[in-house]
């Protein structure tokens, strides 16, 4: 009888691991999500890009170097980006052999969108997919035309390094099961096309959560505390709450609107720390894009 | 013309003295915010009338770049050892690290004030792209240097 019972539970102990194994594979985008695709759009990739605040990880000013800001920017990577579970290296992204100059569309859309590698393997949610996976294709189609014009850059990037257990691939399958998002982050009352257009920019391009979110043991996005601030990665200081419920909630929509232009806040105390690469890029945008983000921010439940 | 200058001149110094005189006392972590919250008034003074909250006045753009001037000319002078911490400072080790680029970048805020005052237009559309380059001063040290807040 005991025999029998342990037989049973071995069984049932596999099926459970075979379960979580088949749960944790890498899986690539359907190829029906790429039908009807046209031409990218490049003036339209590059407002995503400005959106996204790409050039924020994976510039080489990002890495330390001098620059010109006025330049298209040359995205060489070699960022580091320091975590408790690791120090992640930022990839060359410009189109050359040292980055993704041999990529297709497949694999750029496969990366941004389930954050799977040209290999199968799963890439570490350091590079925030998790976000990005609420992407409309056809801007990511479009950025990818806009990456495409962007200067070729040689610099080779170490290796993250990532201890176990983290290193273990087909573990982040596990994690991205848990915590890649339901369609939306937060439910609107409001039907209005502005704050849609404001949920779209904060949730999915702009990946504002990734940094004002706090984050549970295990690195995933605690959605109950939306937006509500948390402790910077870096070490100093905290990244603000920005929910009408934070030191912004006094901020009216134009008091927002203003700082994403300007970087300067209501009282003219101006932009600083990681929040200036990113202002940069939101005074890129157009001002439309600035106001739907401010509404979207009023309007997101107070914390 | 001349007569109204001048009085505005000594009006402004009657302001700003108090501060600045105030700003001398206590310790440097003290200081070196006192200097740098006038310098966001100042600021906030060019800011507002762009923002069409205040009426655009070229005399009163050209006081406040003299504030900014001088604030960010003594500003590093308030960084000694000793004062990484205490007072709720907001100063990253970035600045004791690189103390020589500081020092930099704050010489250059003064002499782009002194700069941007001797060309103030009189017309506030041609003054805004100024403004703008000008303000990339702020965001371009607060980058490196100070804990992003709240």
């Amino acid at each position: 009888m005991l025999k029998r019972i342990l037989i049973l539970l071995i069984v049932v102990l596999s099926a459970g691991a075979a379960t979580l194994w088949a749960i944790a594979a890498p899986s690539e985008l359907p190829y029906t999500a790429f039908e009807g695709l046209s031409d990218p759009d490049v003036a339209n990739g590059q407002r995503i890009f400005a959106a996204g605040g790409c050039a924020s990880c994976h510039s080489l000013e990002a890495a330390g170097e001098e620059g010109d800001d006025d330049a298209p920017p040359t995205l060489g990577g070699g960022h580091v980006i320091s975590s408790q579970f690791g120090d992640f290296r930022v990839p060359n992204i410009s189109p050359s052999d040292a980055g993704i100059g041999d990529w297709t569309f497949r694999h750029f859309a496969d990366a941004m969108l389930s954050g799977v590698a040209p290999d199968g393997t799963h890439y570490y949610p350091a590079f925030p997919y998790s976000s990005y996976a609420l992407m409309d294709i056809e801007d990511v189609n479009d950025l990818w035309g806009y990456l495409r014009t962007l200067p070729a850059s040689d610099n080779m990037v170490a290796a993250h390094d990532v201890p176990f257990p983290f290193n273990v691939n087909r573990a982040i399958g596990l994690w991205k099961y848990l915590y890649m998002p339901e369609p939306n982050r937060v439910t609107l009352e409001s039907a209005d096309p502005m704050l849609a257009r404001g949920q779209y920019l904060v949730e999915a391009v702009g990946h504002c959560g990734e940094c004002h979110t706090p984050r549970d043991v295990l690195g995933g996005l605690e959605t109950d505390r939306w937006l509500a601030g948390a402790p910077n990665p870096s070490g100093e200081g905290r990244i603000p709450n920005i929910t009408p419920g934070g030191d912004i909630g006094e901020w009216s929509v134009e008091d927002l609107a203003y700082y994403f232009e300007s970087g300067f806040t209501p009282d003219f105390d101006s932009v600083g720390g990681s929040m200036a690469d990113v202002q940069r890029g939101l005074a890129q945008l157009p001002e439309e894009d600035r106001a739907a983000i401010a509404a979207y921010l009023k309007a997101i439940p107070a914390r | 013309m001349k007569a109204v200058r001048i009085a505005a001149g000594v009006l402004a110094l009657s302001l700003v003295w108090p501060l600045a005189g105030n700003a001398q006392d206590g310790e440097p972590q003290e200081v070196r915010q006192q200097l740098m919250e006038e310098v966001g008034d100042a600021t906030g003074v060019m800011g507002n009338m762009l923002r069409g909250r205040t009426e655009y006045d070229p005399q009163a753009v050209i006081e406040a770049l003299g504030v900014i001037e001088a604030n960010a000319a003594v500003f590093p002078d308030y960084f000694p050892e000793g004062s990484e911490t205490g007072f709720e400072t907001e100063a990253l080790p970035a600045i004791w690290e690189n103390k020589a680029e500081f020092e930099e970048r704050s010489d250059e805020l003064s002499s782009a004030a002194a700069e941007l005052a001797g060309a103030v237009p009189e017309d506030m559309d041609a003054f805004a792209p100024m403004f703008q380059e000008f303000s990339r001063n702020c965001s371009g040290c607060h980058d490196d240097f100070r804990m992003s807040d709240d």
